[in-house]
């Protein structure tokens, strides 16, 4: 039966290139979802200045929820400095060292992160030269600052600059060389007494190194240490590394949360193709399976010749497509390094489950999407199916149709979610009703295309050319052919639609509130942030009206979502002083009042999320803080603006205790009348960055890009993957017409008639599919816009969108036309 | 005799002048039209005959222009389609030349009528809504021209084929084992179709046959053996044809 299907491979060849390439790029595809999911729970980076503890003991850095992934904290989560005495008790536990991590930035304004000396044991650091800090000005470097010891270097903390004398050079690991370029951050070290000044947790630390006695394994000394002291957790291995810096887990969590999404629409939307392209393929072989049957074939046999055919490619091209998926998947993770959601030295996980997965899904799309095309033609009688397999039925099965109008159906009531649901459970529904819709447009194909064409045959059939004449006939007798080319070019339309415009409508709004939330004249920032001290400095600087420190965090909460379901969401919190606020900030007017926020265990909320939170002012709201601290304030006041100003604020003092660096973001200044350019010099000569109103919206938005910046690199890839498939499907549609096109030239039809005649069926199926494409992404995009500023106005770049429209009606019109040329080549004697 | 081209009755509907022709299989060229010359008159219903590879449909494509000659002259009424250059010759062929297939070849995706006039509709002329009406009626289709092609007979089918051949008046017909894939009652209506077509209508008709019974209708028939002409019988009977056609094979 094998080398039945094998010869009818052969024969197939041009057919059964197409369903090749379509499940190789199915498989490509989802194999690099699958790597990013894979490194997102396994992935990460190396240790490296406790590449020397055997074992890394942290607080837990996530939120659990039941039955779902753990949400991450937005901050480090500390350890009460005592626990490192109980740490070192732990039987085989040589040495404990506690770890702090302070946020310094060079005169050239790079931001380090410093350390006490004693943890340079865990990586370990040894002197090249000079000795070890020990008063508060003394510090320590690597040599990647090219200072030699005895020499001062200028290192500030929360803008506030110092000198510091450079006693020695370090040098991680036993020699220099090995070493150096491994460990990317340069390091700096601090006495105790340095440290002991400038971190702002005192009886806290961020971690604890431990070397384990000679001969202990570390893994079971971790989970000794775990079982011994409370409300700990043990990292061994590269594991270490997300202890180490926070980042290497957050890229991790990130990782995954954006790839899980991004894969989630990448695997509908390969299914969904490579299901199109297959059952094209079947729908041009039915005469040949009518002919089967007619012979004497069994419709068990028959199909059961068909799966063996189609698992014999697709497997093949299953396994071959997977290899570059890999090479994807890296691709895509290099510009996730670059829009900073992972770190540079971010490791995938490899292994072969990615693959291994793509393959079977792969297979299972073509099978059966084969499976289903064929049933039609293969249950028929023999006599039937021959006569039906001229041209193609418009009409669809009931199950078909039904099934069609109900994901259509939940498409829109999904976009509609914003309606009755606010907030960024709403926001979800809308973003996700584009796919349902496509596909529920995709299962109703053939007969939207007949709709189309009833609609412009009277244009049509009123022509006298051939070209027209044929054209029309030949869209209305194989509806399905149409069909199978518009769908995946609507989709591009559509989703790329959805997911471009979706990021500049928030964006827009988001913009909007800023610069409506921000009535200050200057935004006043340091590299690494400023201290209250700075802060306090600032507010009596002559000529500044008012001053507003401000720091940023994100806490999680629990809201209710549909009413149904408990989900941990993240939200923007602002630190914000609460005195002479009003004339700073104005994040829009609410109930209650924001100067209340001075007073202890009080905080304000967005009035969409107290909405979503069933409370309001004189109320309480529970979240935890990036830190993991639980929290339970009295809502003091609700304002308007929180996509600009975030969903929650409380006093400036009470965020920054729940802050890693305890430090602000920066600082809002009022200016007196006329005093401007005096305060903004004195400012500046304070070392201070300031920004000016309009400068201020700026850099909101550069906050918000990296994350659209990912959401567009993954249209981008998704949209390569279908403009492929589409010319994959095209062509082999159009060479499958070669016997047509042969006939009607033997009839006097010149090549120009036939090329405009294909043409002409092209122009139809693009411009359907860009019209549908439109209409399938309006009630998202809607949805979208009115959850994120109530109107129902979404924001369309025009350019972006001719771009997007063009490329698909370019790749549509192009491969028919490539694939008729081909076709009306005369094939060599 | 037709195989002498100075004392055939005039006019003349189609001449070839020693035409060959040869297909290459593998490396080597096997001749299937050796010097070939011949004339067709004006209004007349010719058969050509022969066994299974005599060269007989490479003949008929070489006379229709659907494929070209290695060497010698194809005439057609007054034209010399080895002069046409080969982006004139389709359109020639279009409004010139008429085909009948074996296989009846209607695209599935038009009606009757529109697969009747697809040579006019290709070659931007107007339909003559008369004629269009007389040939569908010459041919029995008159009632089934909306019908789609799938719909009729395999016998509907072929005469649907015929009236697109004859409906731009061409200067001949060439038809391809026509009766090939019908039966008898099918394939009788299809050649007394073809007859009429040449008694009534004038035109010239040229069929490919193996079946002494289709060769029959015709004026003339011509034998083909080896690519090469091998006499040719006038008004001859089944039996005559049947008796001349075994000599062919056993040769």
């Amino acid at each position: 039966m094998f080398a039945l299907a094998l010869s009818s491979i052969r024969h197939n060849r041009g057919g059964f290139a197409g369903v090749f390439i379509a499940v190789f790029l199915c498989a490509g595809l989802i194999t690099a979802m699958g790597v990013l999911i894979e490194s997102g729970l396994r992935g990460g980076t190396a240790p490296q200045r406790l590449a020397g503890a055997h074992v890394v003991i942290g607080a837990p850095q996530a939120m659990p929820v039941p039955e779902d992934l753990a949400v991450p904290f937005h901050e480090r989560v500390l350890l009460a400095k005592d626990k490192v005495a109980d740490i070192a008790s732990v039987p085989g536990v040589e040495q404990a060292v506690g770890n702090v991590s302070i946020p310094l930035a060079t005169a050239g304004g790079q931001r380090i992160e410093a350390a006490a000396w004693e943890s340079a044991v865990l990586a370990p650091y040894t002197l090249l030269s000079g000795r070890t800090p020990q008063a508060a000005d003394e510090v320590v470097l690597d040599g990647s600052f090219g200072i030699s010891p005895g020499s001062s270097i200028e290192l500030s903390h929360g803008g506030e600059p110092a000198r510091y004398t450079v006693t020695g050079i370090a040098a991680a690991g036993g020699s220099s060389a090995d070493r150096g370029d491994v460990s990317g951050e340069p390091a700096v070290f601090l006495s105790s007494s340095g440290t002991d000044t400038l971190w702002t947790h005192a009886g806290a630390v961020t971690t604890v190194g431990v070397i384990a006695e000679p001969g202990t394994d570390p893994r079971k000394l971790a989970a000794a240490i775990e079982a011994e002291v409370d409300g700990v957790v043990g990292y061994t291995g590269d594991r270490r590394a997300d202890a180490e810096a926070a980042g290497g887990a957050a890229g991790r969590s990130m990782l995954l949360l954006l790839s899980a999404s991004l894969a989630g629409t990448a695997v509908m939307t390969a299914v969904f193709v490579t299901a199109g392209t297959l059952s094209l393929s079947i729908m041009s072989r039915r005469r040949e399976f009518a002919l089967l049957r007619a012979v004497g074939a069994g419709t068990r046999q028959t199909l059961g010749i068909i799966l063996r055919e189609v698992t014999l490619v697709a497997g093949v091209a299953g396994f071959l497509g997977a290899l570059p998926g890999f090479w994807l998947a890296r691709l895509l993770a290099r510009q996730f390094v670059s829009g900073g959601i992972i770190p540079a030295d971010f490791a995938l996980a490899y292994s072969p489950l990615p693959a291994l997965a793509a393959i079977v899904l792969g297979m299972a799309a073509a099978a059966g999407a084969s499976l289903t095309a064929a049933r039609g033609a293969v249950r028929a009688t023999p006599a039937a199916a021959l006569r039906d397999a001229v041209t193609e039925n418009h009409v669809l099965g009931r199950r078909r149709t039904v099934a069609g109008l109900v994901l259509l159906g939940t498409g829109l009531g999904a976009a509609l979610t914003p309606l009755a649901v606010p907030g960024p459970a709403g926001l979800t529904a809308a973003a996700s009703s584009a796919l349902l819709l496509i596909i529920g447009a995709g299962v109703l194909g053939p007969r939207i295309v007949t709709g189309v064409l009833d609609a412009v045959r009277p244009l049509l059939r009123r022509s006298t050319s051939a070209s027209m004449v044929l054209a029309e006939a030949g869209t209305a007798a194989f509806p399905r052919r149409l069909a199978a080319g518009m769908v995946p070019l609507a989709l591009a339309v559509a989703l790329g639609s959805v997911q471009l415009f979706t990021a500049p409508t928030v964006e827009a709004e988001a913009a909007q509130q800023s610069r409506d939330s921000v009535t200050a004249d200057y935004l006043v920032s340091a590299p690494a942030g400023i201290s209250a001290d700075v802060a306090a400095r600032i507010a009596e600087i002559p000529g500044v009206d008012a001053a507003t420190p401000v720091a940023r965090s994100a806490v999680l909460a629990q809201t209710t979502f549909l009413g149904m379901e408990d989900t941990v969401e993240t939200y923007m919190i602002s630190g914000v002083g609460a005195e002479h606020l009003s004339s700073t900030l104005d994040p829009g007017a609410g109930e209650g009042s924001l100067e209340r926020l001075a007073e202890p265990g009080t905080v304000a909320l967005s009035k969409e999320l107290a909405r979503s939170a069933g409370t309001g002012v004189g109320g309480k709201f529970s979240f935890h803080y990036g830190d993991g601290t639980e929290a339970s304030a009295v809502v003091v006041a609700t304002y308007e603006r929180g996509l600009g100003f975030g969903d929650l604020a409380v006093g400036n003092g009470t965020l920054r205790e729940h802050t890693t660096s305890g430090l602000n973001d920066y600082v809002l200044i009022s200016a007196d009348t006329g005093a401007d350019s005096e305060l903004v010099a004195a400012v500046e000569e304070l070392g201070l960055t300031v920004l000016d109103r309009d400068a201020l919206g700026a850099a909101g938005a550069a906050e918000r890009s990296a994350q659209s910046w990912i959401s567009v690199v993954g249209l981008l890839v998704l949209l390569g993957y279908v403009g492929l498939s589409v010319v994959n499907s095209l062509v082999m549609a159009t060479a499958r017409r070669r016997p047509e096109l042969m006939l009607l030239r033997a009839l006097g039809a010149t090549d120009r008639q036939l090329r405009r005649m294909t043409g002409v069926e092209a122009a139809l199926m693009v411009a359907t599919a860009v019209m549908l494409g439109i209409l399938l992404s309006l009630p998202p995009l809607l949805g979208i816009a009115f959850s994120v500023s109530g109107q129902p106005v979404p924001t369309v770049v025009p350019g972006t969108f001719f771009a997007l429209a063009g490329t698909t009606a370019a790749l549509g019109l192009g491969s028919v036309a490539a694939a008729t040329r081909v076709a009306l080549r005369p094939v060599r004697e | 005799m037709y195989t002498d081209t100075s004392d055939a009755p005039e006019p003349i509907a189609l001449r070839l002048e020693a035409v060959s022709k040869s297909y290459r299989t593998g490396t080597a060229r096997v001749p299937a039209l050796r010097e070939v010359s011949l004339s067709v008159p004006a209004g007349t219903f010719t058969a050509v005959m022969g066994p299974s590879g005599s060269g007989k449909s490479t003949l008929l494509q070489c006379a229709a222009g659907l494929d070209t000659p290695d060497s010698g002259r194809v005439l057609l009424g007054s034209t010399d389609l080895s002069r046409l250059r080969r982006r004139t010759l389709p359109a020639f062929r279009r409004d010139h030349v008429g085909f009948v297939f074996q296989s009846y070849n209607l695209l599935p995706q038009l009606s009757v009528a529109r697969n009747v006039i697809l040579p006019l509709l290709l070659g931007g002329r107007s339909v003559e809504q008369d004629w269009l009406q007389y040939v569908l009626e010459a041919v029995g289709l008159t009632g089934l021209e909306e019908r789609k092609p799938q719909e009729l007979s395999g016998g509907q089918q072929q005469r649907a084929a015929i009236a697109r051949a004859l409906i731009t008046r061409p200067d001949a017909v060439f038809a391809d084992e026509p009766t090939g894939a019908l039966d008898s009652a099918a394939a009788r209506q299809v050649l007394d179709l073809l007859r009429h077509t040449v008694t009534d209508l004038g035109q010239t008709v040229v069929m490919v046959t193996h079946d002494p019974a289709a060769a029959c209708s015709a004026d003339n028939v011509l034998f083909l053996a080896d690519g090469q002409l091998d006499g040719s019988m006038a008004n001859a009977s089944v039996r005559d044809i049947t008796e001349r056609v075994a000599y062919l094979g056993e040769r």
